[in-house]
C-alpha cells in the first residue's frame, strides 16, 4: 500500500513539473523581499553572473545588472549557491560542481 | 578712451570675482570646469538622427518635466517605423525553417533565442510540455496571421484560440499613423534621486523608433505565447504600433572617436543612449543603477544592457520630457 502511494505521489510530482512551465524569471526572483536600489544578483542560465540594483518596472522590482557580465564555473556556481546570496536560474538546478579528483 | 579703460576694468574685476568664487562658465553643451577642463553634456542633438527619422524639423518650446521643472524642450516628430531597416521577419513559418525566416525572442532571463523551427519544436522542453505551437501533421506554425488574430493576441487576456501561437502583427493593422510626438528638454535636468521607468515608453531612436519598457514576458509566456521580436528587438502591437524592447545593435549607429560605444538614441531625461560596449568589445566598471556614468567627452550617459535582459536602462537620471500625442 505505502508504495502504491509513493509511486502515486511519484507521478503526481512528473506531471505537475510538466506542466507547471518554465518561464526563467531569476531576475525578478532577485528581487523579492528587497526594496528599491537594493544589491541584487543572479546567475542565468547560461552561468553569466549578474550584479546590479534593484529597480521598480510598473509592479515589478527587477535586478538591473551594472556591472559587466561575468562567466563563471561550475564551481564558482557551486561556491554562489552554498553562499545563498545570490539567486540561480532555475534551468541550472542539475548542474553540480565538478568533482575534485578525489 | 577713458571709456574704454573703464569698461575693461569691469570685465577684469568680474572676472576676478567669478574666479575667486570658484564658478564654472558654460556654453552651448559645454562646462568649463575649475581645473580647466570641459564637460561636453550628451544632450539631445537633431543633427544626430537619420535623414527621415524626424518628421518636422524639431522647434523648441516652454515645457514641464515630470519633476515640475519649467525649462525648454524640443518638440520631436518620429514616424514610429525604422528608417534604416525593413520590419520583420517575426514567426518563422514552418517547423523547418531557418534562423533567416524568423526573428528572435528573450523572456529576460539573459538568453536571446532565434525563433526558426527547431526553436518553435523544441518549446515544450524549454516552457513545459504544455506548448505546441504547430501542427504536428503538416509542420506549420500557429501564427497570427490575421487582424483579427493579432489583436486576439497581443493584449493581456490572449482569447483560448490564439494561446500557442507565435504573435506578430502588422502595421496595416493601426488604425492611425505610429508617428508619435515628444517633448525632451534640451538641457537635461538631472534628479537627486532617479524616478522609476513605469510602463510607459522611455526614449527615441536615431531611426524613429520608440524605446519601450520591458516586455511583459511573463504574461505573454502565460498564454503560451511567444511575442516574437525581429531580429532589430522590436515588434508590433496594434495600439503602439512598431517599437523596440531591447538593443541589438541595429539602432547602435553614430559611432563615436574615442572607442567609445555608438550612440542609439536618447531616453526622455534628454540623455544619450550608447550601446553596451565599447568598440573592444568591453563594458563599463562604473554605471549607476540607472546604467549611466559620466565622461569628459560627453557627460551624463547611458549604456544600453544586453537584449537578453530585456531592457535598455534601469531608471531615469533626470527629470522626464513627455508624450505629446
Amino acid at each position: 500500500m505505502y508504495k502504491i502511494i509513493m509511486l502515486s505521489l511519484g507521478l503526481l510530482s512528473l506531471t505537475s513539473i510538466a506542466h507547471q512551465g518554465h518561464v526563467d524569471d531569476t531576475a525578478l526572483q532577485a528581487c523579492v523581499d528587497k526594496t528599491k536600489s537594493q544589491s541584487c544578483g543572479y546567475v542565468s542560465s547560461s552561468l553569466q553572473l549578474h550584479l546590479g540594483s534593484c529597480q521598480q518596472f510598473k509592479e515589478h522590482l527587477i535586478c538591473v545588472r551594472n556591472k559587466p557580465f561575468e562567466s563563471i564555473t561550475d564551481r564558482k556556481l557551486a561556491e554562489l549557491r552554498a553562499a545563498g546570496e545570490i539567486t540561480i536560474s532555475d534551468r541550472l538546478s542539475k548542474r553540480h560542481a565538478p568533482h575534485d579528483g578525489h | 578712451m577713458q571709456k574704454n579703460s573703464t569698461i575693461l576694468l569691469v570685465l577684469f574685476i568680474s572676472s576676478m570675482v567669478l574666479s575667486a568664487c570658484g564658478g564654472s562658465s558654460q556654453t552651448d553643451n559645454e562646462t568649463i570646469n575649475e581645473d580647466n577642463t570641459t564637460t561636453v553634456q550628451s544632450t539631445f542633438n537633431p543633427d544626430n538622427f537619420h535623414v527621415g527619422a524626424l518628421l518636422q524639423t524639431p522647434t523648441t518650446e516652454s515645457c514641464t518635466l515630470s519633476g515640475g521643472t519649467v525649462t525648454t524642450c524640443y518638440r520631436v516628430t518620429i514616424p514610429g517605423e525604422p528608417v534604416t531597416n525593413e520590419i520583420g521577419p517575426f514567426c518563422p513559418p514552418t517547423i523547418y525553417s531557418d534562423a533567416s525566416e524568423g526573428g528572435i525572442w528573450f523572456d529576460g532571463s539573459g538568453e536571446v533565442y532565434d525563433i526558426d523551427g527547431e526553436f518553435i519544436l523544441n518549446l515544450d522542453t524549454l516552457y513545459g510540455s504544455d506548448w505546441q505551437l504547430y501542427d504536428p501533421d503538416t509542420g506549420l506554425v500557429n501564427v497570427t496571421d490575421t487582424q483579427a488574430a493579432c489583436e486576439g493576441a497581443a493584449r493581456p487576456n490572449v482569447a483560448e484560440e490564439y494561446q500557442n501561437h507565435c504573435v506578430e502583427c502588422s502595421l496595416s493593422y493601426l488604425e492611425s499613423a505610429v508617428e508619435q510626438t515628444y517633448l525632451i528638454p534640451v538641457e537635461p535636468v538631472a534628479l537627486a534621486n532617479p524616478n522609476s521607468i513605469g510602463g510607459d515608453n522611455l526614449g527615441i531612436t536615431l531611426n524613429g523608433v520608440v524605446l519601450a519598457p520591458p516586455a511583459p514576458v511573463s504574461a505573454i509566456l502565460a498564454a503560451n505565447t511567444i511575442a516574437a521580436f525581429d531580429d532589430c528587438g522590436g515588434h508590433i502591437n496594434p495600439f503602439e504600433g512598431y517599437h523596440y524592447h531591447a538593443s541589438t545593435g541595429c539602432t547602435e549607429t553614430l559611432l563615436q572617436s574615442d572607442n567609445h560605444a555608438s550612440l542609439l538614441g536618447y531616453a526622455l531625461d534628454g540623455y544619450g543612449i550608447y550601446g553596451m560596449r565599447n568598440l573592444a568589445g568591453e563594458e563599463d566598471y562604473d554605471l549607476d543603477e540607472c546604467r549611466g556614468h559620466s565622461d569628459e567627452s560627453r557627460g551624463y550617459h547611458y549604456h544600453s544592457a544586453s537584449a537578453g535582459e530585456n531592457m535598455f536602462i534601469g531608471c531615469f537620471h533626470g527629470e522626464q520630457g513627455s508624450l505629446v500625442h
